[in-house]
């Protein structure tokens, strides 16, 4: 899910620079020496988990997984999409440089929600192989969802009623990706729980 | 080649940030349709002259105007009565024209540039030391997980797993993932004690001082200045002719 170059006017990409700025300026507190190799492999989890393709119908989905990076890893989910999303644009056109601001910010939010919004119960669940997919399901229910939210708000920003019938199109659109999304991020989460639980008590 | 070796790709993404700024902010549709005539001649002979790929240019432009295509079926289109509006074709045309633009001048300037130099260029910019540091690590850090992708990928299909719409490839590719999240936390602790161990306790970045501003080669100068230049004319000349 990214927002193309081009599209958001000045204003709403200089609202959404600054805020994603600020979530950043957060999450590189949290960078140290100890926790780069840890954030620099899940960016790169994130990125090559991008670029897998999930059969759906005639067409396909590819996996987002941001409530999952969320779940794992809290205010460090901004550096680690922002940089993910700078090697999208660079290397597969996903997104764009000056749009860079927004998509961090609709992607991240969520992901750092989703954390502080579901980590304890996943903690306390780390037993029970349903209640972990469930939360699974949850993450990414709020991690497509808010930044499907924080999209269309952009959008609406932009172009208001001109913008509607876009809005309504590219929200419908990520239904298929919610739906994948959902059920990957509940196996995964609950694979996790099962083989390496520490992960959530990080 | 070396990173000490590479090219200071400082002013090319300058220049980008250029055009995305100027772009954003020309709503003459003249204009924009002139700087895409400019970046698509530019981009036509790089083709011709073999220092673009084709490929990779058909590939990103296929990407983005996949984008393109649900801005015309949604924006100019009024549903259901499926009735077409000026202002509707306008605002269309213009998001096609900046984000073509803006497609076509990434391709000129950053196609044959690293995640590494690209790092390092950022960095140059102003982007803090410990996210170029980030981003530099990620692009390494991609290598590796790809290539156990790749191998995990290789063995599934040795096992004669093919994917297809079912829940088995659901099931199949969250156990890939979760076993990528894994041996990315596996490898990061391996990584952790390397850098303990080579005494590496800041987050700067690890490669040499940029060079003065002024020392970078003319090339790179004569083609930030050139882009500043293209574009100042292009909205004159269109303030000239409205």
């Amino acid at each position: 899910m990214h927002l193309a170059d081009g599209v958001l006017d000045l204003p709403t990409l200089v609202g959404s620079a600054l805020c994603a700025t600020a979530g950043l300026a957060w999450g590189v507190r949290q960078l140290s020496p100890t926790t780069l190799p840890t954030a620099a492999l899940f960016a790169a989890v994130f990125f090559v988990v991008g670029t897998l393709h999930i059969p759906v119908g005639i067409g396909s989905v590819h996996l987002i997984l941001n409530g999952l990076i969320g779940l794992l890893l809290g205010w460090l989910a901004f550096p680690v999409i922002f940089v993910a999303l700078i090697l999208q644009a660079l290397l597969f056109s996903f997104g764009g440089f000056i749009v860079l601001g927004a998509n961090t910010l609709l992607l991240a939010t969520p992901a750092v929600l989703a954390h502080f919004l579901l980590r304890p119960f996943v903690v306390a669940s780390l037993h029970s192989q349903r209640r972990l997919m469930l939360l699974g399901l949850l993450a990414a229910t709020i991690g497509i969802g808010g930044a499907t939210s924080i999209a269309s708000v952009m959008l609406w920003a932009t172009g208001q009623d001109d913008f509607f019938n876009l809005i309504v199109l590219f929200s419908a659109a990520q239904l298929p990706a919610w739906l994948i999304d959902g059920l990957v991020s509940a196996l995964v989460v609950a694979a996790l729980g099962r083989a390496l639980p520490s992960v959530f008590l990080r | 080649m070396s990173h000490e070796h590479r090219p200071d790709g400082r002013l090319r993404v300058a220049a980008i940030l250029v055009v995305s700024i100027a772009v954003t902010v020309i709503d003459s549709i003249d204009t924009l349709a002139v700087l895409l005539g400019v970046a698509a001649l530019a981009t036509a002979i790089l083709v011709a002259r073999g220092k673009l790929k084709f490929r990779s240019l058909y590939k990103r432009l296929a990407i983005v105007n996949f984008f393109v295509f649900w801005v015309w079926l949604t924006i100019p289109v009024e549903w259901p009565t499926i009735q077409l509006n000026d202002l509707g074709i306008t605002l269309a045309l213009k998001i096609s024209l900046r984000i073509n633009l803006i497609a076509l001048s990434v391709s000129i300037f950053l196609m044959r540039m690293t995640g590494i130099d690209f790092a390092r260029a950022v960095v140059g910019l102003g982007m803090p030391q410990s996210l170029g540091t980030l981003l530099a690590l990620t692009v390494r850090s991609i290598a590796l997980l790809d290539n156990t992708r790749s191998r995990l990928t290789q063995a599934m299909r040795a096992r004669a797993y093919r994917t297809s719409a079912s829940f088995r490839t659901l099931r199949v590719s969250s156990q890939l993932v979760a076993w990528l999240i894994i041996h990315a936390l596996v490898r990061s602790e391996r990584i952790k004690l390397g850098l303990a161990a080579r005494g590496y306790t800041t987050l700067r970045w690890p490669t040499r001082q940029h060079s003065h501003w002024h020392s970078l080669p003319r090339s790179e100068w004569t083609l930030f200045v050139g882009v500043v230049a293209v574009i100042l004319s292009a909205w004159i000349f269109s303030r000239l002719w409205t």
